[in-house]
């Protein structure tokens, strides 16, 4: 077998994925045997970051799978869209996609609908994997397996790879005492709590604090919560909500950031107990790295955490805040915690560089249809059936001939649930969002309206350094003035709008607090063609701007592009609220009534603005004409 | 011993809630006959007849002994949102239980809004009750336990009571040599249920036409229960697939449900979401060769089923009806059935009660170590450390707010990308809505397939009555729809084509309000132009419907387009 492993990026040495790609090529290109030959590509790389791994590159790969298109490609898949995707399903033969999970948008969605928007991109691009037959997946875990079979892939098609890390090659310390603890001089009475992660919707920061709080209403010692990772400065509005959440805090609450090595391992070895509370985890590597450096844990076995630390005694699948609280608490209790991490340490054996090896292997010799014994389907193997070898024979030989026939076990046109789905809080107030929506949008579209406009959030804006959006703004006390350089600092939305005449508003507060005045330049382009502008000179001081500019479009649904530039360097800073436009050649015209209705989003999927639409926007735009021509033709 | 058992209703033909309430009031009477004269039943509305040895109460007597036994317990059997109640038993002294079926998903009934907005109302009750303090909840299976979990409520105040069954005692030598697979050599596939969108029917018209693909042989799929309008979504589906005949036979009665089992091969449950699947144990009960989706509740009660699969894979299915033909393994999946039905007897039912019963009464500690995690409990001494702070921080207490947090182990499915994406697509209408509006001068047209009607057919968007004889009557009625506060105007779109109707009537009419507002429309004035109705909506949350009658039986054809609303 001839192996490419294609990966998106390969540039960063610290970054998961990165890292598991490099693991992948290293063990693959020297130890197994029914491999014939291995590179690796990416259209991303520093030959730096990994210098023993010889990464080619796009180029490179196209040209070999050219020249023998039976290679085996294994494709580290990363969210969202790539060039590679049409590639990988029509023309390649023999594809393994790498799956780390996807964070689902129930998480972000209502507040951070871009966040929610890509999700969904990512996931119906999994969905497109999945219903190509000859694709087979590496998952990262027995629950990202799942997933990917709850949305149709055959159980033999996917092979479960746990994901490496750096801390693999570490030796596991094993001692009856802590190694390493609190220094002689620390306070006694404080309790350290640890958690690890990015600061994003999912990861369950604010459960963090929770339990925080709860063990501080439970105990005389102070409770202090270490939280570590990045994102916390980032301006949206998870980040503002938990930063009013740890200002309401009982227990003390640090916020580190991103730390170097050197102090998270510090961390590790100074604190008393490491929490985790997040509600979705392909796999979960901090609890793993936590166990490792012998921190005792507790965590809520959501997803990935119910099969991986089914044997760990602190890993509550119900979520119940004193029950973790207490699990904290028991921990001074004698001799638990020293049971706890001899427990941890037999629970770490079960994810070691021996065993990824072995799932590597195995994953591999199933990609080999010729092999024996071909993998059975887990419903055969069930105990219930595993002893009834004529059923599991008969079913495994019946369903076998009809994948022939009908490669997909389920039937295009109908939608099914997967198989494990409990109604969750998310789900009933999304549904409650969703009937409330319909009721808007009739409102929206019998209520008469004069001038029709739109305004879009600064979120769907890209900002520079020095410009802040109007939500963060409210958040913090006093916004830094920065030195801002002399180019655009807001452009956005880059959304199809009608055709017709309107004027744009930017609403923004600007900051100038060197003497002289600064100008500004406010202009509407379409297709990189600038239709209008307006220069705006701002003295010393604070001002509010909101000043107009017309325009017109013309064409099948222009993409707009609004931007608001300095035209000198400036000290200060911009708050941002959005920007509105307002068709103002609006007369009421006369429609034939068989047509109304009918022109029902003539600008295609409108909801892919903002950066998402960067990514591909000749491709939208051409969908958006045809769609567009469509419904006119149909219309007259 | 004093228990008053509690259900709104006890008068309908096939209810199981009901019925398990009269169930679990008498074992409960015969489990402590020294108590039978302080155990009660009551209902808000009920039919004597149809339980004619059950002295069945009424509301007036159920407060009265309320009031006369401040230390008895109300087990309350719970079938939707009774708020009156829910707030009467809150504020009762004595724990009371209310026992809990599951209630169904609310993305099975994305594009049913009616039923949509019930389920949810259904859902926020439960979260609302789950944290009450002197509620004690009896759920019918792990999975619901699961489910109230997920609501906010604590696995320690909870058990599980599986529901009761009519064919709990009933037995079928399934080992007759006359018991054969498909003998004539049609296979009858059967499910049972009602026929609403989670139940699978359409899985089972999909997957009937992969058995005849493998088998060979023709199939033909029943289907028994109650019906409502997805049964005519489910016959569009079946239309892609000519070659299998499938029936629908409606809600039966005994006498005909065992038929249907008789003359049945193999039982399909493709169901998607189960609080427990009594039909699935009634089929093993009476025979059948029984093939599941082990999903939901069904996942852990068909843990020992050898054709319970877990995943869903109409293959995997289709193949377990092709292996059912060689009688060895016929013979083999019968008997295992008999092992799986151990797990669910009226002898499990009763000791399920006691356990139940006790729990409401027993002591925090048994009940919060039941609970606990097995690898927590396989470790006594943390376990205890556990307990004993467990214990501590029950004695400060402190309300948690409910947070928005997901449920555990949710995998994202087929559904869930369709919710987004609609939802998604919707918002982003929303936003140029005012646009839009412009365009279509402030008229937004309500399709005519949101409508219900008497005998019409949909070709594409229009809703159409071919030439022929109608009865007097409402045609077209719907689409209940509730609106923003305002002032309308609502056109009916319709065409009628007739030699003796002189003319016909479009009506406005609301839930709270009845009839608001109604036209007679000559049939030549209706060529030239909409009828037009106005009027107001004055409650957000009151449903309005725009019906088409005719007043008399007619000869003719009728196309309908849907209809426009707009404010003034």
């Amino acid at each position: 077998m001839k192996l490419a492993i294609l990966a998106i990026n390969m540039s960063e040495r610290n970054d998961s994925v990165c890292n598991d790609v490099a693991y992948h090529y290293r063990t693959l290109s020297s130890r197994d045997p029914a491999i014939k030959a291995v590179r690796i590509f990416s259209n991303s790389y520093d030959p730096l970051a990994f210098p023993d791994v010889p990464v080619e590159s796009a180029d490179a790969f196209h040209e070999w799978l050219r020249q023998d298109p039976s290679i085996t490609v294994l494709f580290h898949y990363c969210d969202g869209h790539s060039h590679f995707d049409e590639f990988l399903r029509e023309e390649c033969r023999n594809v393994i996609i790498r799956w780390h999970n996807a964070t689902p948008p129930w998480f972000t969605f209502g507040f951070q609908n871009q966040n929610a928007a890509h999700a969904l991109l990512g996931y119906e691009n999994v969905i497109a994997f999945i219903n190509c037959s000859h694709i087979r997946f590496w998952p990262n875990s027995e629950f990202t397996r799942d997933q990917l079979i709850a949305l149709g892939a055959a159980p033999e098609r996917c092979h479960t790879v746990y994901p490496a890390s750096r801390y693999l090659e570490l030796p596991i310390p094993f001692s009856s005492s802590p190694a390493q603890g609190k220094t002689d001089d620390a306070d006694d009475r404080t309790l350290d709590l640890l958690f690890v992660s990015r600061v994003v919707a999912h990861k369950g920061h604010i459960n963090a604090i929770a339990v925080a709080d709860r063990v501080q209403e439970l105990t005389d010692a102070r409770v202090r919560l270490n939280i570590v990772g990045k994102g916390f400065e980032d301006p949206n509005s998870f980040s503002i909500r938990l930063r009013k959440v740890i200002r309401n805090a009982k227990a003390e609450v640090i916020v580190h950031g991103l730390v170097s090595d050197e102090t998270l391992i510090n961390l590790y070895q100074t604190s008393d107990v490491f929490i985790c509370l997040s509600e979705h985890e392909g796999f979960g590597l901090p609890v793993f790295e936590a166990m490792r450096y012998r921190l005792p844990v507790v965590v809520w076995a959501t997803t990935a955490f119910r099969e991986l630390l089914i044997k760990h005694p602190f890993a509550f699948p119900n979520f119940d805040l004193d029950l973790f609280a207490s699990a904290v608490n028991a921990l001074d209790a004698p001799g638990v915690k020293s049971r706890l991490l001899e427990i941890q340490y037999a629970i770490l054996q079960t994810y070691s560089a021996e065993i990824i090896q072995s799932q590597i292997r195995d994953a591999i010799a199933a990609q080999d249809s010729c092999n024996w014994p071909q993998p059975i389907p887990d419903d055969l193997m069930r105990p219930a059936i595993r002893y009834l070898p004529r059923i599991g024979c008969a079913i495994d030989a019946a369903r076998t001939s009809l994948y022939n026939s009908c490669p997909q076990g389920f039937d295009e046109g109908l939608v099914f649930d997967s198989h494990i789905n409990i109604t969750s809080l998310y789900d009933i107030r999304m549904f409650k969002d969703y009937l409330r929506q319909e009721k808007e949008l009739v409102n929206a579209l019998t209520v008469p309206v004069d001038k029709p406009s739109i305004t879009f959030e600064p979120s769907e804006f890209s900002m520079r350094k020095g410009v802040y959006s109007a939500s963060f703004e409210s958040d913090s006390i006093s916004l830094p003035l920065v030195d801002i350089e002399a180019t655009h600092l807001i452009f956005g939305p880059y959304v199809q709008m009608p055709a017709g005449r309107y004027c744009a508003i930017m609403h923004a507060r600007i900051q100038n607090s060197t003497q002289q005045g600064v100008r500004f330049e406010m202009d509407v382009n379409v297709d990189g063609q600038q239709l209008a502008s307006r220069i705006i000179t701002i003295s010393s001081g604070t001002h509010d701007i909101n000043g107009k500019v017309a325009f017109e479009l013309t064409g099948e649904a222009p993409m707009v592009e609004i931007r608001l530039g300095a035209l000198a360097p400036f000290r200060g800073n911009v708050v941002f609220s959005g920007a509105t436009l307002i068709q103002t050649d609006a007369r009421k015209r006369s429609l034939p009534i068989r047509l109304v209705n009918k022109m029902v989003r003539p600008f295609g999927r409108l909801w892919l603005v903002g950066p998402a639409v960067k990514r591909f926007p000749k491709r939208l735009v051409k969908a958006i004409s045809r769609k567009v021509s469509k419904v006119r033709n149909k219309g007259t | 011993m004093k228990i008053a058992f509690l259900v709104q209703g006890l008068f309908e033909k096939s209810d199981s809630i009901g019925f398990d309430c009269v169930y679990e009031y008498e074992r409960v009477r015969a489990l402590f006959p020294q108590f039978a004269n302080q155990i009660h039943i009551f209902a808000e509305r009920f039919e004597a007849e149809r339980y004619p040895d059950v002295p069945i109460e009424d509301l007036d007597a159920f407060y009265a002994w309320c009031r006369a036994n401040p230390d008895g317990t109300v087990i309350y059997h719970y079938c939707g949102a009774w708020e009156k109640m829910d707030t009467f038993l809150v504020n009762l002294p004595a724990t009371s239980v209310v026992r809990w079926h599951n209630n169904t998903s609310p993305w099975f009934y994305f594009s049913k809004k009616r039923y949509l907005a019930h389920t949810i109302v259904g859902f926020e009750n439960i979260i609302r009750i789950a944290t009450k303090p002197n509620l004690f909840f009896w759920v019918n299976s792990v999975f619901t336990r699961d489910q109230f979990v997920a609501l906010g409520g604590q696995a320690s105040r909870s058990a599980v009571v599986f529901p009761a069954s009519r064919y709990l005692g009933k037995t079928a030598d399934v080992q007759s040599p006359e018991r054969r697979f498909a003998p004539d050599g049609t296979i009858n596939m059967l499910f049972v249920g009602r026929v609403v969108p989670h139940k699978g029917h359409k899985s089972i018209v999909s997957l009937a036409d992969r058995v005849r693909l493998i088998t060979g042989k023709p199939v033909i799929v029943h289907f028994a229960g109650r019906e409502d309008d997805v049964k005519a979504e489910i016959e569009v589906h079946a239309t892609r697939y000519p070659d299998i005949e499938v029936n629908f036979y409606g809600e039966v009665s005994n006498a005909e449900l065992d038929k249907l089992y008789q003359i049945s091969d193999v039982f399909l449950c493709l169901s998607e979401h189960e609080g427990f699947g009594l039909p699935v144990f009634e089929a093993m009960r009476c025979g059948l060769p029984t093939i599941v989706w082990s999903t939901t509740a069904l996942r852990e009660l068909m843990v020992d089923h050898p054709l319970g699969f877990q995943h869903y894979d109409l293959n995997m299915f289709a193949g377990a009806i092709f292996a059912l033909q060689d009688e060895e393994v016929y013979r083999c999946v019968l008997a295992a059935q008999q092992r799986v039905l151990e797990s669910y007897t009226a002898q499990i039912l009763d000791g399920q009660l006691l356990d139940a019963l006790a729990a409401v009464k027993g002591d925090t500690d048994t009940r919060l170590h039941t609970v606990l995690p097995p690898a927590l409990q396989s470790q006594p001494e943390i376990a205890h450390a556990v307990l004993e702070q467990m214990q501590k921080a029950q004695s400060v207490p402190k309300k948690f707010p409910l947070v928005d947090r997901d449920s555990g182990y949710n995998l994202f499915s087929r559904y869930d990308i369709q919710t987004f994406r609609k939802f998604f697509d919707r918002s982003e209408r929303l936003r140029f809505a005012a646009f839009e509006n412009f365009k279509n001068n402030g008229q937004y047209r309500i399709e005519a397939r949101e409508f219900h009607h008497r005998e019409g057919k949909f070709v594409e968007d229009v809703l159409y009555f071919k030439p022929g004889p109608y009865s007097a009557g409402h045609l077209i009625f719907g689409p209940y729809k509730d609106l923003p506060i305002g002032n309308f105007t609502v056109m009916f779109d319709v065409s009628v084509t007739s030699s003796d109707l002189k003319s016909v009537v479009f009506d406005v009419s609301s839930q709270k309000h009845g009839d608001l507002n109604h036209v007679r429309t000559p049939l030549a004035k209706l060529s030239k132009g909409m009828p037009t109705l106005r009027f107001r909506c004055d409650d957000e949350n009151d449903i309005f419907e725009f019906r088409v009658k005719f007043e008399s039986d007619f000869e003719g054809e009728v196309t309908f387009r849907g209809v426009i609303l707009s404010q003034i």
